[in-house]
């Protein structure tokens, strides 16, 4: 592959593996390049077929219904790792913590004294608006005041290389199995190069998990009972469903499996009615309860929420993150940061107009050519418009949404996301990539050394989701300490 | 356990058993015909096998073979009970061990890789199903451990091997007189039971020896009587009932069956005639699959269905219109 890597060009990009244009090997990449550089084509080739392979026959595969029988996907993914070097990592690990203490505190203060909204410091208006603000909720206690256990913010760099928060995920995030088994998979192919470098673990994200998982129970008994909720098999996610739930040994079950009696919940097992303490749930707030939230919901069980507000239950993430995640809200975490805990952010966010204040507004609405235009609830890459990138029409369409609802949207300067080599039809090219770590915080914070990578296979595409030809890679942080990994 | 997750792995069992015996049916029978003293044309060659599985459609264009090996419409063929059996596996993955799981995923992926200009095409894909289930069975048996998890794939395995078994048995009687004698090869063949007749009766196939082995055997880990008793020890091993005792209907449906193919299987037949006893059989092995589903798998949400055909039909329909 030695010939792909004197072609490789860096562009006028932030690169991960190239310092500028036509540059020098970053230091953490200068083994890894070395490595892959020295395989023959046909060794690479036949790597990546056996990688194919075992992600086709583990199943590790999202399917698309729509010739009866189900085609499935493998998630795309390229081997050439993400390397982050230990001093680096700090930062983020850092910033990271103080982001999700600040965003716990956030949504605690929302839902009982409200100081940050009397203080004037967030809008009243603007957390009223939230479509995902539920205040019926307010004031039922939660284990350890924890509303976001699982945590996936999404992590980009710019052209200077700073990494930044594009947004934080705290509502139901996915992606953790595919980190776990891009790990997996890496290791199997490339056990020489993976022994070479010194990586952090990320296999122990499970048991974090379940310790998460055990650590908010309302019965604090030696063994809760804790289930993970997925909305079926015929959801896309899930593969991340099962395999999260046989790593950590704990029943999945779907709504029907669930009864609540007494505001408490059971499930149906062959030998009765089993009381269930904690709901690790992968489905969205509005299908929880037919009685509560949306009645055609058959994905959720009725009365649930009575035994949650009554204390009996826990459910992971709690009711209402949403707001925190609504892109408007986003543009405030900075000044919670400095308001619960009287400190500055380490992680910068992206700078970003709202719709909401009326000198933002007049701006978008002139600039948006130049500008990235999101609606504020949506998620996946849709809903949003990269003013660049599109048409005259495009832009005039999205700037009657605007005006029709300023609140609904947000916009952001187009960020050049950084680069990263990536393996293209045999070629070695640049691609964009962000990064998504995964934090969880039951009585403590536990940030995972690693995350998962998501490259835009498209060429030029600063899209990562996987629903708009994203892919992934894994992602290797580098211990600070050179003693080598024993497992 | 999940009173789903059991469903599911019962259903799991089902299905690949179901797979396993049609493509061995197919393939024993195919293989008589080839050696057929008179031409059987037409339906008259196939419609036999249509009449012991208890499947076909007036409607059908497809050929018989087609429908039952690789048909889509028939939610019977092979090919859809082998995409049964991973969907349900698919449900139950964490419950069931990985290689089980791979095993089955990777059947499905290579069926669906077997192209329709093969001219081999069905009996390919019989053979890798038949041997498929075959590995399916030695992985369950070495990994798994002897749970309730065991026990429901267990009921499964044997529930619907004693039906099929029976099934098959029955066989002769939707052929001419003439043409019964060979079935009763194919009969054998397809319980993989040629080598044990031969062993223990010798010579020539008689039709009352091949049924009575195939019946009655208290060894022949295929025989209706063998299933039913492990159906027996297994539902007794779930609820942790004393042998002889009983704790719910499926129990004591169960060990009634037993006890008739004991003590007075010849002689019923004698009485009833082989075809109406077969029948007998297969009406109460439905009452156990029934009495199974009330006791072990009925939510509290759901409406019970009124009666054992009634349950299977559901559980059919809700399978079939899920993958459509």
């Amino acid at each position: 592959m030695k010939e792909q890597f004197d072609k490789y060009e860096a562009g006028d990009f932030f690169d991960e593996s190239f310092t500028g244009k036509g540059g020098e090997i970053r230091e953490p990449y200068r083994e890894t390049s070395d490595y892959f550089s020295g395989l023959t084509d046909e060794r690479m080739r036949s790597s990546l077929r056996s990688l194919e392979r075992t992600f086709l026959k583990q199943g590790v595969t999202f399917t698309v219904y729509s010739d009866g029988q189900g085609t499935e996907r493998i998630f795309p993914f390229d081997p050439f790792p993400r390397i982050i070097p230990a001093e680096e990592w700090a930062v983020i690990d850092q910033g990271l913590r103080q982001r999700i203490q600040a965003l716990n505190l956030f949504l605690k203060d929302i839902y009982s004294e409200r100081s940050i909204l009397k203080e004037g410091i967030v809008p009243e208006e603007l957390v009223k608006t939230s479509k995902h603000n539920r205040s019926e909720f307010a004031g039922v206690k939660l284990p350890h005041d924890t509303y976001i256990h699982i945590c996936g913010t999404d992590l980009i760099r710019d052209r200077e290389g700073r990494y930044c928060v594009l947004e934080d995920n705290g509502r139901c995030p996915s992606g953790v199995s595919y980190m776990l088994e891009n790990r997996l998979a890496m290791k199997r192919t490339f056990p020489d190069l993976y022994r070479r470098l010194n990586v952090e673990r990320v296999a122990d994200y499970p048991l974090e998990l379940l310790k998460t998982l055990h650590a908010v129970s309302p019965r604090q008994q030696d063994n809760p009972v804790c289930v993970l909720l997925t909305p079926g098999q015929y959801n896309s996610a899930y593969f991340e469903h099962t395999f999260l739930a046989q790593q950590m040994g704990i029943e999945i079950v779907e709504g029907r499996d669930l009864l609540v009696e007494n505001d408490r919940v059971y499930m149906h097992t062959t030998r009765g009615l089993v009381q269930v303490d904690v709901i690790y749930r992968r489905i969205d707030d509005d299908f929880l309860d037919p009685r509560f939230f949306r009645r055609d919901s058959i994905l959720g069980v009725p009365d649930l929420m009575k035994a949650y507000r009554a204390g009996n239950v826990t459910l992971v993430n709690a009711v209402g993150t949403g707001v925190a995640d609504d892109k408007a809200t986003y543009a405030y975490v900075p000044d919670m940061i400095r308001f619960y805990l009287s400190e500055e952010p380490v992680l910068p966010n992206i700078e970003t107009f709202l719709g909401s204040r009326p000198d933002d507004l007049s701006y978008m609405i002139e600039k948006m050519d130049d500008l990235v235009v999101k609606a504020v609830d949506e998620a996946g890459g849709y809903g949003m418009l990269i003013g660049p990138a599109s048409t005259k029409e495009e832009v005039a369409e999205f700037r009657e949404k605007v005006r029709a609802n300023p609140r609904g949207y947000i916009a952001q300067p187009v960020i050049s996301l950084s680069r990263h080599p990536t393996f293209c039809d045999g070629k070695l090219e640049g691609r964009h990539i962000d990064l998504r770590p995964f934090v969880l915080t039951g009585k403590e914070t536990v940030v995972i050394p690693g995350g998962l990578t998501r490259v835009a296979l498209r060429k030029g595409s600063l899209v990562v989701n996987s629903s708009q030809g994203g892919g992934s890679k894994d992602t290797w942080v580098l211990r600070a300490s050179a003693a080598p990994e024993t497992d | 356990m999940l009173s789903r997750v059991a469903e599911n792995l019962y259903w799991m069992s089902r299905y690949i058993e179901r797979a396993d015996n049609l493509a061995r049916l197919v393939t024993a029978h195919q293989n008589e015909l080839l050696d057929a003293t008179s031409n059987l044309t037409g339906e008259h060659e196939w419609h036999p096998l249509l009449e012991v599985t208890a499947t076909g459609d007036e409607n059908s264009s497809e050929d018989v073979v087609t429908y039952m090996v690789s048909s889509k419409d028939n939610p019977d063929s092979v090919l859809n009970c082998v995409f049964m059996a991973r969907e349900n596996a698919r449900a139950v993955r964490d419950q069931i061990s990985e290689e089980m799981w791979i095993e089955l995923n990777a059947l499905w992926l290579d069926l669906k890789q077997v192209s329709e200009a093969d001219i081999d095409r069905h009996g390919r894909i019989c053979e890798m199903t038949a041997r498929s289930s075959l590995v399916f069975r030695g992985i369950e048996n070495i990994s798994l451990p002897r749970t309730d998890v065991w026990a429901f794939v267990q009921l499964g395995e044997y529930i619907e091997r004693a039906d099929k078994t029976s099934r098959i048995v029955d066989l002769p009687h939707f052929l001419p007189s003439h043409e019964a004698a060979p079935a009763w090869n194919t009969m054998l063949r397809a319980c993989s039971a040629s080598a044990e007749y031969r062993h223990r009766f010798g010579g020539e196939v008689d039709a009352t020896s091949a049924s009575t082995l195939l019946l009655f055997s208290n060894t022949f880990p295929r025989s209706v009587r063998f299933c039913v008793r492990r159906i027996d020890e297994l539902l007794r091993q779930i609820s942790d009932t004393d042998e002889g005792d009983y704790l719910n209907e499926a129990e004591r449906a169960t060990g009634a069956l037993l006890a008739r193919l004991n003590f007075s299987g010849v002689e019923e037949i004698g009485s009833l005639g082989l075809h109406e006893y077969v029948d007998s059989l297969q009406l109460d092995l439905n009452r156990i699959g029934y009495e199974i589903s009330q006791r072990y798998f009925l939510l509290r949400r759901d409406a019970p269905p009124t009666s054992a055909e009634a349950y299977v039909n559901s559980r059919m329909q809700a399978q079939f219109s899920m993958q459509q």
